[in-house]
């Protein structure tokens, strides 16, 4: 059966997608200084970070499999320099990062990180986002992990969140890689996840970068 | 695959999910009193009646993931599963949400899928075949061997 999968910002968020640089549309992380990672608060304490949650119409069945990665960008580019370069480049900060700072206090951070404590996410304080963590991920780790739909990094169970009425609340029994029907609060109808794109203080000057972060699942045919 | 010329491949339809189009995927349901029940090529229906699903599998012979060549190469037969050991079908997609680093706004994204491979579950292991002929193997994950048996009850 035909699934249509919801990205938002908020639990429930309705709204337009993003204008992308060069027309298309999706999700814009803001600018980013060396040194540092976006979104960003206050780095000290290790805050600011972009919510995703994600949700389906199936009404059948659970989503499954469900796994996100990186890929050259698909949509009109508008970037610095191209698509191609730009997943390379992305690809090469990922496996560039040191993965031993949460907030890049020591400038060799870099790349796209996914952190999959969901509701949790918030309440991490310093361990939010740090690599040792088995909810954190890095995008182009070894150059090799979540970079296409083989080395797709799974959805770790604790993303998953049940919509309750408009209050997040934990799942009662997530399952790795699943996500329930609406109104399923064991398994979770919703994925939560926070993203960070860190720089390195020895970055040049790059320019906006682009690249598609897909998101792949199964679903009941 | 291998007999597609590289220049041939390069004109097939734009990477979805970063996964090269060569093929479209439909799923086939062969039946002991010789009836045969296909999907539609790369169609995740809306219509429960037309789906994988919703057909009776009594009787089935042997259940197929068919693949046919953009480029007119014909339709291969990708995996062939004996009755008795199908359990479900399940389509692959992907989503991309277009990220860039630059600036910033609120907003909800809502997508369909691109289909990327179809899948069957079979007693013992999960086939997965992409789009660009890649075929992929693998055992069951625990929670799937529950849920296979609960899949079936969909007829």
């Amino acid at each position: 059966m035909a699934v249509t999968l919801t990205i938002s910002k908020t639990l429930n968020g309705a709204g337009i997608a993003d204008a992308l640089a060069g027309g298309s549309t999706g999700l814009d992380l803001g600018q980013v200084i060396n040194g540092q990672y976006v979104p960003i608060i206050l780095q000290s304490a290790n805050t600011g970070y972009q919510d995703i949650y994600v949700k389906h119409d199936a009404v059948i069945d659970p989503i499954d499999d469900y796994s996100t990665y990186i890929a050259e960008f698909t949509g009109t580019y508008g970037g610095a320099d191209s698509a191609a370069n730009d997943i390379a480049t992305l690809i090469a900060k990922g496996q560039l990062d040191d993965e031993s700072t949460a907030n890049n206090s020591n400038g060799l951070s870099a790349g796209f990180r996914v952190e999959h404590a969901g509701f949790s996410i918030g309440s991490l304080g310093a361990s939010a986002f740090l690599p040792s963590r088995a909810q954190v991920d890095i995008y182009g780790n070894n150059g090799t992990d979540g970079i296409d739909l083989a080395s797709a990094y799974p959805l770790h169970v604790d993303a998953l969140v049940f919509d309750d009425g408009g209050t997040e609340v934990d799942a009662t029994t997530p399952e790795t890689g699943k996500i329930g029907i609406s109104g399923d609060s064991v398994l979770g109808d919703n994925a939560h996840i926070g993203v960070r794109f860190y720089l390195e203080d020895s970055a040049p000057n790059g320019g906006i970068l682009q690249w598609d972060y897909v998101h792949s699942f199964s679903f009941t045919a | 695959m291998s007999s597609l010329r590289q220049d041939k491949i390069n004109s097939m339809p734009a990477k979805k999910g970063n996964v090269k189009p060569i093929y479209r995927l439909r799923w086939s349901f062969h039946f002991l009193d010789g009836k045969i029940k296909y999907g539609g090529w790369n169609a995740a229906t809306n219509v429960f009646k037309d789906s994988a699903s919703s057909l009776n599998k009594t009787n089935l012979l042997f259940a197929v993931i068919e693949g046919e060549c953009f480029d007119g190469y014909g339709i291969t037969k990708f995996f062939v599963c004996d009755g008795h050991d199908y359990i479900s079908a399940k389509w692959v997609g992907t989503c991309s949400s277009g990220s860039m680093v630059g600036k910033w706004k609120q907003d909800t994204i809502t997508l369909r899928p691109d289909i990327v491979g179809l899948c069957f579950l079979t007693r013992k292991i999960r086939v997965t075949v992409l789009i660009n002929g890649m075929v992929i193997s693998k055992p069951h994950k625990q929670s799937e061997k529950i849920e296979n048996l609960r899949e079936h009850n969909l007829v």
